[in-house]
């Protein structure tokens, strides 16, 4: 931060109790904004993304079941590539790596009595943790039920397990299936439509699937397309893979 | 730890919009005022680049620049008889925090 003489019009900045104290003499309000003494330095926007992580969380066989699920989620098919093209194995196993599977912004204590359906995530595990006991309880269900852990059995047996488990007909030790089920299928679209940024949406697939053009700054010479397909490569936040590292 | 500051003529408790008003305001009208706000600062070319304000995943699922339930959260219930739980992830309403409050959005 700048640390300008500031005088009597000063700006007590994140200091005691960690309040921004903001103080707006009328006088001299054209000069606050002409940003000498503003709290602000040039070229300091935060970075992309400053969640990113190359750090991973599964173990290989979790990380094969995850791949096997998602590949179920969101299939490759007719339509187009599915999750497992779109990388999202990876994007979920460096989501909980950070702090997102840390559950590190969200309150976390107790009680966990049994939740109304209306009240969200009432787990009480934070989400990598859900995914770990959730992932071994659905591994053992396999095996007692198939004879054969997740990855290793056809699309179909698949498809009903992973039915099942939306359905809360399955119940899995210490993990309530459905929840964990809603869980996975949301993880699972976040990954395939996310910026590639995020290492899921691998070359773009989800959005060419869609045709999303990318969140563009300026969309303005297309005001008056009247409705017509817009065809463009999609952009991330980092550019596109014709511009960068593939 | 106390400190003193100068007096002033209005303080403001908070700075989301609401505020942010109120202090144009009351200083258009030649008045001195002091917001205090409990989260960080925030200005344009920081915060809101246009090269990266779109990303979805980091500001509207993952709701960076909002409060987070492990700092403060609320208890919810539909109606009288059922058992109020702590909201852990924000889902109808995301409270603000920070210069620019729930404005930012
Ligand atoms: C996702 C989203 C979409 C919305 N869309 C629209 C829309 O399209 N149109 C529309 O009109 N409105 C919309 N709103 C609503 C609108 O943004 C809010 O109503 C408005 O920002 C509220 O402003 P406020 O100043 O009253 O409160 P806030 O913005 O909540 O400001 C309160 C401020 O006070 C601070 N504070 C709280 N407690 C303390 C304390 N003890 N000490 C110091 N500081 C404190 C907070 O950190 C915060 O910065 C939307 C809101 C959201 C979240």
């Amino acid at each position: 931060m700048q640390q300008g003489h500031l005088g009597r019009r000063s700006f007590l900045r994140g200091n005691l109790l960690g309040f921004t104290a903001l103080v707006l003499p009328s006088a001299l309000r054209a000069l606050e904004f002409g940003g000498a003494n503003m709290p602000w330095s040039a070229g300091a926007a935060s970075p992309p993304y400053a969640g990113i992580t190359d750090a991973r969380y599964f173990a290989a066989s979790e990380y094969a079941m995850v791949d096997a699920i998602t590949a179920r989620i969101i299939p490759s098919d007719d339509t187009g590539p599915g999750a497992k093209e779109a990388s999202v194995a990876d994007f979920i196993d460096h989501q909980l790596a950070g702090f997102y599977g840390r559950g590190q912004r969200w309150y976390m204590q107790g009680p966990f009595p049994e939740p109304l359906e209306t009240q969200g995530y009432q787990a009480p595990h934070p989400p990598a943790e859900l995914w770990r006991t959730g992932l071994a309880a659905l591994e053992q269900h396999c095996r007692d039920s198939h004879g054969a852990g997740f990855a290793a059995l056809d699309d179909d047996t698949q498809d009903d397990i992973l039915k099942a488990m939306e359905d809360g007909e399955i119940d899995l030790v210490s993990t309530n299936a459905a929840q964990f089920f809603d869980f996975m299928r949301e993880m699972t679209i976040e990954g395939f439509f996310c910026d590639p940024v995020y290492d899921g949406n691998r070359n773009m697939v989800g959005w060419r699937m869609v045709g999303f053009p990318g969140a563009r700054y300026d969309y303005r010479d297309f005001l008056h397309h009247n409705g017509a397909a817009i065809s463009m490569p999609p952009v991330g936040l980092m550019g596109r893979p014709a511009w960068t590292r593939q | 730890m106390t400190q003193l500051h100068r007096e002033v003529d209005v303080v403001l408790a908070g700075f989301g919009w609401t505020a942010a008003i109120l202090a144009h305001e009351l200083t258009q009208d030649g008045l001195e005022v002091v917001a205090l706000e409990r989260g960080g600062w925030r200005d344009t070319p920081t915060d809101f680049p246009t090269t990266h304000a779109p990303d979805e995943l980091r500001y509207y699922w993952r709701h960076e620049m909002f409060q987070e339930t492990a700092q403060e959260t609320q208890t919810f219930r539909n109606r009288r008889g059922q058992t109020a739980l702590p909201i852990r992830r924000w889902g109808s309403y995301l409270p603000g925090v920070g210069v620019g409050g729930g404005g930012v959005h």
